[in-house]
């Protein structure tokens, strides 16, 4: 049963020949595409992969401002980090392209030859290949550039220009415009002495040991940086501009700072002197109420002095006066001779008393009149004292509320400079955060999986290879579709033809295997 | 011989569908040669089918693709014990078109050879779904003829549902069917023969 129905296979493939050639066309054509497709972009991956390692491509490359020192680079290489120096300048050929001339490498990113040799000569170069072929370069033909005449030695890639991007954040490769010549060493040093173009300073390198990508980028950050000697006018531009903002803030917040001491100092010393004030205010008050009571002392002792000269006077008066009358009266008896001698002694005595007492009165009358004036003056000197003490005793008072508010200005201008200096303190975190500068050496730092000058081909047909293998899959279902169609319009076509059979006993198994063998 | 009839619609079909384990009951039992036909798998039906039955279908159901000895082939295949080929073919007179493709038949020719193909595995019950109602009266009842030669040199066993009226009284039993019921159900005392019967 098996091998009859089998019959109607091929007469169903006869009957329906030119759908099914165009059918197996079809298929046929986009298998081919595809193979083609992924086939070639693997092809070239492989290659590129192959390229790439026997010519020991890097695991990444750095740019600095200025050339690390022997020792920074002894520190990298310590750590297991192959370097290559990859230093390059850019200048105009005779047509106006630019060619970025580099020295042929030793260690890593080796520069592999598609026809020629390496340069010997300091008159020789390799071209890059593409360059090449844009401008026709052969091997012993002349290229010049910058003024200088070379022979092109060879005609070769390196994996790190594997696409020749001039900028790694150009859109496309222009080869036209932009090439590479690899030059001797002594060569590429006269030119860099000898150019007015800035040199690149780039290193390729090979991580060895635990190192990363990541450790060595910290590892250059950290070296010590002069940014002063880097050459590039708009980066010392920038950074001065940058740093000349700041410190006109950090000056002005010192001299705020110095000023602020100045005023508490000031402050300080006007209190000290208010202090001062009062207290020679208030020692002149007292003085001036001891001078009061001075005086009023002085005038009740003028004024007892002028009482008791005035009792003197009129008692020396009545005394001489009761001798003088007795005497004339002869009360006096001759042994009182003695006494009137001393009487009249006493007499005379008090006679010269008497005048002595006369001018004494006189003079005390004067003493007298002038206590009394004294006493006068020192009453309105009393008053006055008195008037003076009260205004000493205002003065002192006011003095006293000088002293107060001075020292309270003294101690708030204190804590106006206690903040200002925490301020002066804690500015440079503020100035840190507003003027985020990071000085360091390092321009750029670019590992291989980010460099897309790095297996630029591989990286171009990557795309290529998954889109064929994603049509592949897309067209398999296609066909799996179209041809199920076709199944089903057979089936729904003779189901009558299997129903009869199947009543007949034929298992379904047989009518499947029959029936969708072949899509008609 | 037997016959189901009844006018179209009424579910003449269904019962031979059960008979031919094509349709699975409910409930019920059918039971041919003794064998219970309910509540056999899908496999023990085909097995069933593939052993006793034979189809013959109103519209024939060739295989396109395949010659008329091919199709009967197919069926030949299905059994250990087939009839012969040639003789087959002679009986149904398809001797000289052993080798035509069914789309050069003419559609009684295409009914013999479904015949042939229901009959080379000799079966015990021949199971025909209005045979005759594609063709026209003369070829209807050549057709018959044949059924009725067939049933006497094998002596198979033959359930046909028709809802031409005259071939009730061509068959030893008839089951006349109403509203999915047997209304009638008798044996034919008197058998008229296939190529006498008017009206077909």
């Amino acid at each position: 049963m098996n091998k009859v129905l089998s019959k109607r296979i091929p007469r169903e493939f006869k009957s329906n020949l030119p759908k099914y050639i165009a059918l197996l066309l079809l298929i046929a054509l986009c298998m081919y595409l595809v193979t083609a497709i992924v086939a070639s972009s693997d092809t070239i991956i492989i290659r590129t992969d192959e390229h790439s390692a026997a010519n020991h491509v890097e695991d990444g490359q750095f740019t600095t401002f200025l050339p690390l020192t022997d020792d920074q680079e002894k520190e990298i290489t310590d750590k297991g980090v192959t370097l290559e120096h990859m230093y390059s300048l850019d200048i105009k050929a005779e047509d106006g392209s630019t060619v970025r001339v580099m020295k042929n490498r030793k260690n890593i990113d080796l520069v592999e030859l598609v026809s020629g040799e390496y340069p010997a000569n300091s008159n020789e170069a390799v071209v890059e290949r593409r360059y090449a072929e844009e401008h026709s370069l052969n091997v012993g033909d002349k290229l010049t550039v910058g003024g200088t005449e070379y022979t092109v030695c060879g005609i070769g890639a390196s994996p790190d220009y594997d696409a020749p991007y001039q900028n790694m954040s150009d859109m496309a490769v222009s080869s036209k415009n932009f090439g590479l010549i690899f030059v001797t060493d002594s060569e590429y040093e006269r030119v860099s002495d000898s150019s007015k173009s800035a040199q690149t300073f780039t290193y390729g390198y090979l991580l060895g040991n635990d190192m990363t990508d990541d450790k060595l980028k910290e590892l250059i950050e950290d070296f010590d940086f002069d940014y002063t000697k880097v050459t590039d006018k708009y980066y010392l531009e920038t950074v001065n501009e940058a740093l000349e903002k700041r410190i006109e803030i950090e000056n002005g917040i010192n001299d705020l700072a110095d000023g602020a001491d100045k005023l508490h100092d000031g402050l300080k010393d006007l209190s000290a002197g208010a202090d001062k004030l009062y207290d020679g205010l208030k020692t002149l008050s007292d003085g001036t109420v001891q001078l009061h009571s001075g005086m009023t002392a002085i005038y009740d002792g003028a004024s007892a002095l002028d009482k008791g000269l005035g009792e003197l006077s009129s008692g020396a008066s009545s005394l001489n006066g009761a001798i003088v009358g007795a005497d004339s009266a002869g009360l006096i008896p001759p042994t009182m001779n003695a006494l009137v001698s001393g009487a009249d002694s006493l007499a005379t005595g008090l006679k010269s008393a008497k005048s002595g007492s006369s001018e004494l009165v006189s003079g005390v009358s004067s003493a007298v009149r002038g206590t009394e004036q004294l006493s006068t003056g020192a009453n309105d000197a009393v008053n006055g004292a008195k008037e003076l003490a009260d205004g000493a005793k205002d003065a002192k008072d006011g003095a006293n509320e000088l002293a107060d508010g001075a020292k309270d200005a003294k101690d708030g201008v204190g804590k106006l400079a206690d903040g200002i200096h925490e301020l002066n303190s804690n500015i440079g975190k503020l100035l840190d955060a507003a003027f985020d500068l990071d000085l360091t050496n390092l321009t750029s730092f670019v590992e291989r999986a980010d460099n897309v000058r790095i297996a630029g081909a591989a990286g171009d047909v990557i795309m290529n290879k998954y889109g064929g293998l994603a049509a592949c899959v897309i067209l398999m279902a296609l066909f799996a579709y179209v041809i199920s169609v076709f199944v089903v319009h057979q089936i729904n076509r003779e189901s009558s033809v299997i129903g009869a059979l199947y009543a007949l006993g034929v298992t379904n198994g047989a009518l499947i295997r029959r029936y969708i063998t072949l899509p008609t | 011989m037997c016959v189901i009839q009844g006018t179209s619609g009424l579910g003449k079909s269904t019962p031979l569908n059960c008979i031919g384990g094509l349709d699975i009951m409910d409930s019920g039992s059918v039971k041919v040669d003794g064998t219970e036909i309910f509540g056999l798998k899908a496999d023990a039906l085909a097995k069933y089918r593939k052993a006793n039955l034979g189809f013959i279908f109103q519209f024939y159901n060739l295989v396109p693709n395949l010659t008329v000895e091919e199709n009967i082939q197919v069926c030949e295949c299905l059994t250990d014990k087939p009839l012969d080929m040639n003789e087959l073919l002679d009986i149904l007179g398809l001797t000289e078109h052993r080798k035509k493709f069914p789309s050069q038949l003419s559609g009684g020719q295409q009914q013999r050879c479904a015949i042939a193909r229901a009959l080379i595995k000799n079966p015990k019950l021949l199971l025909c779904d209005e045979p005759t109602g594609a063709l026209d009266s003369k070829t209807s009842r050549d057709i018959l003829v044949l059924l009725e030669q067939v049933n006497k040199k094998y002596g198979t066993t033959m359930l046909i549902v028709t809802h031409n009226n005259a071939i009730k009284n061509m068959v030893h039993k008839v089951i006349i069917l109403k509203d999915g019921l047997i209304k009638k159900d008798y044996y034919n005392e008197t058998l008229i023969p296939a190529a006498e019967l008017e009206d077909l």
